[in-house]
């Protein structure tokens, strides 16, 4: 885990979560980018497993950010699967460089996105699912 | 008195055979000679008659009704030993025919006088005689004698003519259905370069197979790894026969595998009688099958599939047959294996087009995090943006494998990026397949000028609408792809002052060669864009 979580940023109410997974360090680093920018508390790591001893640990993750194909453990539409059955508050977003969209299959209310993929509209997502 | 031996001599009952005769209904050339033979030696019954193993057999008769006697009853049997005319003055007196039933019962027969029907290679077939009921102590006169022998020259010249018209007809019917054949297989080719999946192959080559062979059933299979089952994909079957399709194993049905594990063809006339089924024929009989012709496909040294034809009678398939069941075998085993090398494709192209978006989405982080600092963030957008509007174009390519990309879905997928609300922008066209190249330029020409258009042209205000509309031109020379760029209800069209890279692209065109006119009118810009459609749909 590249923890951020370790760091005194947990003011809650003030700044909502948002757990990112992505195994690739670059695309991971634009993303907590875009996350921070967009006015969120990022969380990092690189694979589904870390991502639910995370989710197993903290309760005040709002959004999952996450990409589909990772090397080790769960996919990221298994985990977007076990995230909508184990934290079903939770909002997701699924992002990945398969062809299309229909040949992923996605929980109800997740969002998905193609690489590259435009940042002005996934903080428009993020901000649509924060509320 | 037993008939000479001669009767059952392999060589006289094979030439007899040859001659396809026996048991065919009576013909007037050889009913007009009986009578001829008849009336000149004025005697009451006159035959055709042709001698088998177990039976003597008339293919004409005059003045005698059975169409065939046991050799028994047969003079005719004796007369296959004389060189000549066999003349039996009386019947009752000679110990070759007094006990024979004709001559001891009725119709009481006392005199017979029968002309060998002799083949060119000295077989004899049987005789054509006359016989009368009382004896004729003198016989034949010279004259008759004489008449007898030419009319069974004639019977024998008819027997050969009729036997060549018949080898004739069979080649004509083996030319006829060897041509019919090659058609077979020309349009099975055909069909299964438009099949697009194996059973559809399956079911053109089985439905081909059954019907040129008149086979009772034909289907294609797999065999398992340890080449002991076979998998029967589908089969075609005659009406009134049942499906084998499923998992069979091949020690269920005999002694196939030897045969199989070779390589060589799997040819069984009669299940009943081949020594590889003969000993228990019986599961072959309940499914229906009464001999069959399996063709191996191979493949790296192992049988991997069967072509399969099957006939629910003992059948002699010809070599003919064999050779036209291999070819079919062949194209199925070309088209499958076609279907397998476009799946092989398809997943290599899926895995690329996968590479390829996180290579741009790397490149995209890099340029990212690498400008990052850059206080004037207009130029790092511009870059980013770009970089997003080749990833579209790459996107439409991969619809057709990288090799092209249709010209609407080009446009659509740059243009999504904007998130411009309904009815602001609209486009439309022929569909046109663009080359990779056209398809790179098109996709940045169209995301500049949607750029412009958001940031100083008519989509900049909330009323102004842009479009792009293309058509193919052709007056009288080259066709072209000429592409119109509108905007309305925006502030007027001002020429940039300086030209910057944006403008450059634009000024590019549709495959990076020119072919731009741009006025920028107080209503809006306007844009026609122009090349030839070769070029659009090649570079």
């Amino acid at each position: 885990m590249t923890g951020r979580e370790s760091e005194p940023l947990r003011r809650s109410g003030v700044r909502q979560v948002v757990l990112v997974v992505e195994d690739e360090p670059m695309q991971r680093m634009m993303a907590v980018d875009l996350v921070e920018e967009a006015g969120f508390e990022a969380l990092e790591v690189a694979d589904a497993t870390e991502a639910v001893s995370v989710l197993e640990a903290r309760a005040d993750i709002r959004i999952v950010v996450t990409d589909i194909d990772m090397p080790r453990g769960l996919d990221g539409v298994r985990l977007a699967a076990l995230i909508r059955e184990r934290w079903p508050p939770i909002e997701i977003i699924v992002i990945s460089g398969f062809r299309a969209l229909a040949e992923v299959r996605l929980p109800e209310r997740a969002e998905y996105f193609s690489k590259p993929y435009e940042p002005a509209a996934v903080v428009a997502a993020l901000r649509r699912m924060a509320g | 008195m037993t008939p000479p031996d001669i009767v059952n001599d392999a060589q006289r009952l094979a030439a007899l055979a040859s001659y396809d005769i026996l048991d065919t209904p009576p013909e007037p050339g050889f009913d007009e000679v009986v009578h001829i033979a008849r009336v000149l030696c004025d005697a009451p019954v006159a035959l055709v008659s042709l001698v088998g193993q177990d039976r003597q057999w008339f293919k004409a008769r005059d003045g005698f009704a059975p169409s065939e006697t046991d050799l028994a009853s047969s003079v005719c049997a004796h007369a296959l030993l004389e060189p000549d005319l066999l003349v039996i003055g009386d019947l009752a007196a000679d110990p070759r025919t007094l006990a024979n039933p004709l001559v001891t019962g009725e119709p009481r027969i006392r005199f017979y006088a029968g002309a060998p029907l002799r083949t060119p290679a000295g077989e004899v077939l049987g005789s054509l005689c006359v016989i009368d009921v009382a004896p004729r102590p003198a016989g034949l006169s010279p004259k008759q004698a004489s008449a007898l022998r030419n009319l069974a020259a004639q019977v024998m010249a008819q027997l050969e003519l009729r036997r060549a018209l018949a080898d004739r007809d069979a080649l004509l019917r083996q030319r006829a259905q060897a041509v019919a054949r090659r058609e077979d297989l020309l349009k099975l080719g055909d069909d299964l370069r438009e099949a697009e999946t194996e059973k559809e192959m399956i079911r053109i080559a089985s439905r081909l197979v059954g019907r040129a062979l008149d086979a009772s059933r034909a289907g294609f299979g797999h065999l398992d790894a340890r080449t002991e089952h076979i998998d029967i994909v589908q089969d075609w079957t005659r009406e009134g026969i049942a499906s084998i399709a499923g998992r069979h194993r091949f020690e269920d049905y005999g002694d196939l595998l030897p045969d199989i594990l070779r390589g060589d063809p799997l040819v069984i006339h009669d299940v009943r009688a081949d020594p590889r089924t003969a000993a228990d024929p019986e599961p072959m009989l309940a499914l229906q099958i009464g001999s069959l012709v399996n063709v191996p496909v191979r493949d790296r040294g192992r049988t991997v599939a069967m072509l399969i034809a099957q006939d629910d009678r003992p059948r002699a398939w010809s070599a003919e047959e064999l050779v036209f069941l291999r070819n079919v075998a062949d194209r199925l085993e070309v088209g499958v294996g076609r279907l397998r090398a476009e799946a092989d494709q398809r997943i290599l192209n899926h895995e690329l087009s996968h590479r390829m978006k996180n290579m741009m989405a790397m490149v995209q982080a890099i340029a990212t995090q690498t400008l990052k600092g850059v206080p004037d963030r207009a130029p790092v957008d511009a870059l980013l943006k770009r970089l997003l509007a080749l990833a579209s174009a790459h996107d439409a390519l991969l619809t057709a494998d990288w090799t092209s990309a249709p010209i609407g879905a080009t446009v659509a997928s740059v243009i999504a990026r904007f998130g411009l609300d309904d009815g602001r922008f609209a486009m439309g066209g022929p569909e046109v397949q663009l080359g990779p190249r056209a398809t790179l330029s098109l996709a940045m020409l169209a995301h500049e000028l949607a750029t412009n258009a958001v940031k100083h042209g008519a989509l900049s205000v909330e009323a102004g609408k842009a479009s792009a509309f293309w058509r193919v031109e052709q007056d009288g020379g080259e066709p072209e792809l000429v592409l119109e760029w509108r905007e309305t209800g925006g502030p007027p069209a001002r020429e940039p002052a300086a030209r910057g890279f944006g403008s450059r692209l634009i000024n590019m065109g549709l495959v990076g060669s020119g072919g731009v006119d741009l006025r920028f009118l107080p209503s809006g810009l306007e844009g026609d864009f122009r090349a030839p459609l070769h070029q659009v749909r090649q570079s």
